[in-house]
């Protein structure tokens, strides 16, 4: 059979979730969705390529609008049952540029090219005869189909629906429009191959780069997050003063700007990370936002982010001992334990008790007079776990959103759904190894090879993340 | 005019940058670009991807896929961004080009001043005024020892890998970087023109607000600096020494206070003679010629002896001296200014790599990604003009009903909503819309009209969507019963044939619909709860 790109129509009753359907399956956010019937105005594709292939094609479409009185029309110019696709042909044509059949001709235009038929109805509404001459129109075109059942409110008739939906079409699903996740997408997708021979293949492909086009972005996510971490691990803010100037006048403002910093950056990363998922117009709730900033200096944060009391000494027993493993070294080796304990001993105590501090700022005397007054790098050890605790969870939170979901993005301030404390032993302590050396400006290789180090163990935090969300579901 | 200078030691370096190398140690493959190119491409990209932000990100993808179209397919990431960025500017010189240049200015003032240092040095150290010899020691003491110190520190400040197991290390390494005769070009940066000094200047200080893309580049030019500077002084020296033995006569001698033997001096000599000493045997010094040209500065005539003697055993020291110098002093510079050369290339190019943008940018120029979203963009629905609708009186009046498209209530319930919302009673019922033909619509409109006066109230389904359909049904209801009748559209909630109360989003959906109609006398009441 000769390939030919399958093309899919999103047909139905006005305002039952065409439009988000569509928007979730492209992952395109300018796609128009609201509560008022009749949004969608004109038919609109969406290519599915990978490269310059094209693979798909999802067509949103208006909903019927006078289905009744289309099929009327078309019943009274049946001979028999083969002259049905012709004659929904004929009405498209013959209704093509009036006023009285736009929506219908915008929808059955794409079907009578040889689209496939996607009809959605919302499962959480109770079935009635309205749908019946809508269905049967489409029935009339001749053309594969599958009906999706996407449960809009809270009401449960999905059963009474499938009941009905059987009689006219061989495939019924439910999907969430809104909340269904990545491999149900997937699944959806395969399910569209099924429709017709010609079709399996492109969609199969379809299905295999979307999943490595999600391997993708959570390789380039924790790149992200990685390049995050080593870079509020390592800025700093200074400023010079004169020499008559009172470094105490100047320490306040320069480490809000330190702070500020810290905070651009963690935003920046947002950003990179919600267009890296292909959102462009995601709306943010500013005031919940601006909250969850403030908050990254609060000690609740750190508390609920960062790592747990027990995790910090243990943390901060692991930079120690490196830092003792040093003296180990320096003094040849002799007495090898007692240094690692000093280490262990230090480390560990100023782990807990450094959780409030997050930078100082030093003056520096300056060859020609004045001073340099320079904020930070921060030397906490919860710190950059908080921002890896946040950042996990931002990435969790855009990764699992679909494009139709409209309302604003909200990062919870505080969740016991997503935090480091599941992290695995084994894992902190690689994190804190990398931290160290980037602290100590002492990476292996410099900062490009410390930078992958540091986004393969982001990688595994997610994997660690997700694994735990699911066992928990 | 910079690039075009072509005196021989301009040449060294410029070789050393020249050279490529198989990746080692670096992560992005660093093709024959110069650094130049990559420090003003690294410099530049930064502005130009901000600049890119204002354009559409469809467009944006469509015209970088399509100008990745005129580049050869073999061209690897760097390049492709390059091209990218000379493809945007015009021919003006770029902030990036200003940086480029301001460097290369000072790497080559500082190979001029390198080599004129160890002119200098060279010329003090080989003075020979006819009575003390010169004294090889210490032109050993500052051609190959202190060289071979400065390499040493070089090489600690170079090693990022042996920090982490010293403690204290990368305090010494800030502290050596600091200290490297590279920091000279920093300040030498105030005698280039305005344009470039600012713009090193600025480059040179983002590296504290962010080091991971920074860092390594503007730590490395230092440290490339400080070799350009140690080689050419070499370099310098040994073009002294070398004038000196050739236009004028030197004479030899060894001296110390230390208490070392012409044989310890020769057993030393030797070692370091080690590798010329199978390709050049005249150049390493005999015990004889050791034990012959010791001399005591407080012994004048021994001094004097030894100035006098054989000019032959004299000489026989240099090419020792001069082979010294280059195998100690300018081979492993030679090295360490290519090596530090190709640290600053790698550092740029990772930094271009990692640039945040880069990515995006090169996935938008290479065509092989996931494409999902609509190419067009989504028609715009014009405005309806609303128009408002009449109120319902409350008068108690006997109404015909339609309900329309099977709404589920039982009579009695269907009387109860009457009474609740609307304080009517019902007359005549009849069932409208839903699976039934428009035939059947319109003998239920004959119907109604049979009933001369009294509101009509049509039921409908207040979650299902009022289509044009209904509007229709509406407008032929008119039609029938002419101006001035009461008609009430009434969306209700249903739970199991009861009434229950419509959803006020439901219930707006349904008056914005109506009121698009400009019928004044349809009303509209939604069942409250
Ligand atoms: N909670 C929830 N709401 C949904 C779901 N699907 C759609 N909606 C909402 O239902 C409304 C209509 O969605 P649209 O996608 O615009 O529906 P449509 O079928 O394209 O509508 P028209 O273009 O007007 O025909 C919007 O307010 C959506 O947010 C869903 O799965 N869950
Ligand atoms: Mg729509």
């Amino acid at each position: 059979m000769k390939p030919e790109t399958p093309r899919f129509a999103v047909v139905g009753h006005p305002n039952k979730g065409k439009s988000s359907i569509v928007s979730t399956l492209s992952e395109d956010d300018s796609v128009q969705i609201s509560s008022i019937p009749g949004t969608t105005v004109k038919s609109r594709e969406f290519p599915m390529r990978v490269g310059d292939e094209l693979l798909y094609v999802l067509i949103d479409t208006p909903g019927f609008q006078r289905a009744r009185r289309a099929l009327a029309w078309m019943q009274e110019r049946e001979t028999d049952a083969a002259s049905r696709p012709g004659i929904v042909k004929d009405f498209v044509l013959n209704f093509q540029d009036t006023d009285e059949f736009q929506d219908e001709c915008e929808l059955l235009a794409p079907l009578v090219t040889g689209a496939g038929i996607l009809y959605v109805v919302d499962g959480s509404a109770p079935y009635g005869p309205e749908y019946e001459a809508e269905m049967e129109v489409l029935r009339w075109t001749g053309r594969p189909s599958m009906a999706l059942i996407n449960m809009i409110g809270d009401g449960d008739f999905a059963s009474q629906w499938q009941d009905a939906l059987g009689q006219y079409f061989r495939i019924v699903r439910v999907f969430n429009a809104l909340h269904e996740d990545f491999d149900k997408r997937l699944e959806l997708l395969r399910a569209f191959g099924q429709l017709d021979e010609r079709w399996r293949e492109p969609l199969e492909r379809a299905v295999r780069g979307l999943n490595s086009d999600r391997q993708r972005r959570r390789d380039r996510g924790s790149r992200y997050i990685a390049e995050l971490l080593y870079d509020i691990l390592t800025i700093s803010e200074t400023r010079k003063i004169g020499p008559l100037d009172d470094p105490e006048d100047f320490k306040e403002s320069l480490l809000e700007k330190f702070k500020q910093s810290l905070l651009n950056r963690e935003a920046a990363c947002r950003d990179r990370i919600e267009s890296l998922y292909a959102y462009h117009k995601l709306e943010r709730d500013e005031e919940n936002l601006e909250l969850f900033d403030e908050d990254l200096f609060s000690e609740q944060t750190w508390l609920l982010w960062g790592l747990n009391r027990t995790q910090l000494i243990a943390t901060g027993a692991v930079g120690g001992a490196a830092i003792g493993a040093g003296i180990d070294l320096a003094v040849g080796g002799a007495d090898l334990m007692l240094g690692t304990v000093i280490g262990t001993l230090v480390g560990g105590a100023s782990a807990v008790y450094s959780s409030d501090k997050l930078a100082e700022v030093k003056v520096l005397g300056l060859p020609l007079g004045g001073n340099e007054l320079k904020a930070g790098p921060t030397k906490n050890i919860n710190f950059p776990y908080v921002l890896l605790g946040r950042a996990l969870h931002h990435h969790a939170v855009i990764a699992s959103r679909t494009h139709a979901q409209r309302d604003a993005l909200v990062i919870e301030r505080d969740t016991d759904s997503f935090t480091l404390r599941n992290m695995t032993d084994d894992l902190r302590k690689s994190f804190e190894k990398q931290f160290v050396a980037i602290r100590r400006n002492s990476e292996d290789g410099g900062a490009e090879s410390a930078t992958r180090d540091l986004a393969d163990l982001v990688r595994r935090a997610m994997v660690e993340a997700e694994s735990a969300v699911g066992s928990t579901n | 005019m910079i690039k075009r200078c072509s005196s021989p030691f301009v040449l060294v370096f410029y070789a050393s940058e020249a050279v490529t190398f198989q990746k080692i140690q670096t992560h992005v493959n660093t093709p024959d670009r110069s650094t130049g190119t990559l420090l003003a491409d690294l410099v530049d990209l930064g502005p130009e991807l901000e600049k890119d932000d204002a354009v559409a990100l469809a467009d944006r993808q469509r015209r970088d896929a399509q100008f990745s179209q005129s580049l050869p397919a073999s061209l690897g990431p760097l390049d492709r961004v390059s091209a990218w960025l000379r493809h945007r500017g015009d021919d003006s010189e770029t902030e990036g080009e200003r940086v480029a240049r301001g460097r290369r200015v000072i790497t080559l003032l500082l190979a001029l001043a390198g080599l004129l240092t160890g002119w200098v040095v060279a010329m003090a150290l080989f003075r020979y005024d006819g009575t003390h010899p010169v004294n090889v020691m210490w032109v050993l003491a500052v051609f190959v020892g202190l060289q071979l110190i400065t390499l040493f520190l070089f090489l600690v400040a170079a090693l990022p890998q042996a920090a982490s197991r010293l403690p204290g290390l990368s305090g010494l390494q800030s502290a050596l970087v600091g200290l490297s005769p590279g920091r000279i070009g920093l300040a030498l940066t105030r005698l280039l023109p305005a344009g470039s000094r600012h713009a090193l200047n600025a480059f040179v200080g983002r590296s504290a607000k962010n080091r991971r893309l920074f860092g390594g580049v503007t730590r490395w030019i230092v440290l490339h600096w400080s070799q350009v500077f140690a080689l050419m002084f070499q370099v310098g020296a040994i073009a002294g020494a070398l004038s000196l033995v050739v236009f004028s006569d030197l004479a030899f001698g060894w001296s110390t206070t230390l208490d070392l033997g012409a044989q310890a001096v020769h057993r030393a000599a030797s070692a370091l003679s080690l590798p010329w000493s199978i390709p050049a045997p005249h150049a390493v010094p005999s015990l004889d010629l050791v034990e012959s040209t010791r001399f005591f500065r407080l012994d004048p005539k021994r001094a004097g002896d030894i100035a006098s003697a054989s000019a032959e055993n004299l000489t026989r020291w240099w090419p020792f001296i001069l082979l010294s110098m280059i195998v100690y002093g300018l081979i492993p510079r030679l090295l360490t200014l290519i090596l530090s050369a190709r640290r600053v290339r790698s550092n740029a190019a990772d930094a271009i790599r990692f640039f945040p943008g880069t990515d995006e940018l090169l996935d938008r120029m290479n065509g092989n990604i996931i494409k999902t979203q609509a190419v067009e963009p989504e028609v715009q629905m014009p405005k309806p003009t609303y128009h408002t609708l009449g109120t319902v009186e409350s008068a108690s009046a006997s109404a015909a009903v339609i309900d329309w498209s099977e709404s589920g209530l039982e009579e009695s319930a269907i009387d109860q909503l009457l009474g609740d919302t609307l304080g009517y009673s019902r007359g005549m019922l009849q069932p409208a819309g839903g699976a039934r033909s428009l035939a059947e619509d319109q003998s239920v409109i004959d119907a109604i009209v049979t009933v001369k006066d009294g509101p009509i109230v049509v039921i409908v389904k207040a979650w299902e969507t009022p289509m044009l359909e209904f509007l229709d049904f509406l407008r032929d209801l008119r039609r029938a019963v002419g101006e001035r009748r009461s008609i009430v559209v009434v969306p209700t909630g249903v739970d199991n044939g009861a009434v229950a109360p419509a959803r006020d989003e439901d219930a707006s959906v349904w008056a914005e619909r109506l009121e698009t109609l400009g019928d004044p006398w349809l009303k509209f009441k939604a069942v409250a709860a």
